[in-house]
């Protein structure tokens, strides 16, 4: 069975049919907090479209993106199997939708049908990846790497399109909005994107793919190991 | 609040900055643009090959120049003095 999540679209069909029962449709709206630090999660995300953004703000005022979610992943899912809170906010950064359900249902499903929390599991391995790969990537690689890697992601979860403030950027990267500004106009003088106020838009996903550093490649090459095994197997 | 601009001035060429940010005060802005200048700089150390901006000309909406940081005010004092006078 077909779904517009990655997540559930890997699941047993006999799975989703029983999930199915409790999973509802909402919207998700550029900068609703789906998640605060410390709070205990009402809901569990699978988004269809749009993006879910994990950011980690320090006592000074700063904040940095850790993670990003869309539709090859689900929010909420180890909060859900543990009873535990979310560590840090989470808001959606792009528009879009999502399957949501309660985290004592999900709970309950996930220990009744192991495949279900196998599936659970295999992604939050693959999210810790994400953070581990982005905290390497923050520390070692240069504004513009970091922006072309990030632009990356994004393409992958939202298509070339991407209503984005130049603040918006410089805040889920950790760097000045200047930085992002000189980066930027760097990155249009070569071709690679055209950036108005408020939209970017990719225009040779190649380009971009070479200015970036390696990070998004090793990504991808974690989650097949984790979620196609066989692609590695034998060699 | 007051929408302030950065444009970053290299020495042949310079990066207006179109959005611009909501700050307080010329005195904040002034502070951005310091801030502003000290990642250019260390960007330009960290990459090769990148120029290293010659200020931060900052600018109010259609009012012009307002303010300015120019990159010997963020350098270290010894690396001043190596430097020929203005």
């Amino acid at each position: 069975m077909s779904h517009p999540n990655y997540i559930l679209s890997l699941l047993d069909p006999q799975v989703l049919k029983a999930m199915s029962a409790h999973l509802a449709v909402t919207r998700l709206e550029f900068g609703h907090v789906v998640a605060e630090p410390h709070e205990t999660i009402r809901r569990v995300y699978f988004p269809h479209s749009g993006i879910l953004s994990c950011v980690v703000e320090t006592r000074g005022g700063g904040a940095i993106e850790t993670g990003m979610i869309g539709k090859d992943g689900v929010f909420g899912a180890l909060q859900a199997l543990d009873e535990r809170v979310s560590l840090n906010r989470v808001v959606v950064q792009i528009d879009g939708e999502a399957s949501v359900i309660e985290p004592g249902k999900l709970r309950q499903i996930a220990m009744e049908m192991p495949k279900a929390l196998d599936v659970l599991m295999r992604y939050e391995h693959f999210f810790l990846a994400q953070v581990q790969q982005t905290a390497a990537c923050n520390g070692l690689h240069t504004v513009r790497q970091k922006l072309s890697r990030w632009l990356l992601r994004m393409h992958g979860l939202a298509g070339p399109d991407l209503r984005l403030t130049q603040e918006f950027v410089a805040n889920m990267l950790g760097v000045r909005r200047s930085s992002v500004n000189d980066v930027a106009k760097d990155l249009q003088a070569a071709g690679l994107i055209a950036y108005r106020r408020g939209q970017i838009r990719i225009l040779d996903l190649n380009g971009v793919r070479a200015a970036a550093c390696e990070c998004e490649e090793d990504l991808l090459a974690h989650h097949d190991r984790l979620f196609n095994p066989a692609i590695h197997e034998g060699g | 609040m007051a929408r302030f601009f950065f444009n970053i001035h290299y020495a042949e060429t310079w990066i207006e900055d179109e959005d611009g940010l909501e700050l307080d005060d010329l005195q904040a802005a002034q502070i951005e643009a310091e801030s502003v200048l000290r990642e250019l700089v260390a960007m330009s150390i960290l990459q090769p090959g990148r120029q290293c901006p010659a200020r931060v000309q900052i600018t109010g909406g259609g009012t012009g120049e307002v303010g300015s940081v120019k990159l010997r005010a963020i350098l270290p004092p010894n690396i001043v003095a190596l430097l020929p006078p203005e």
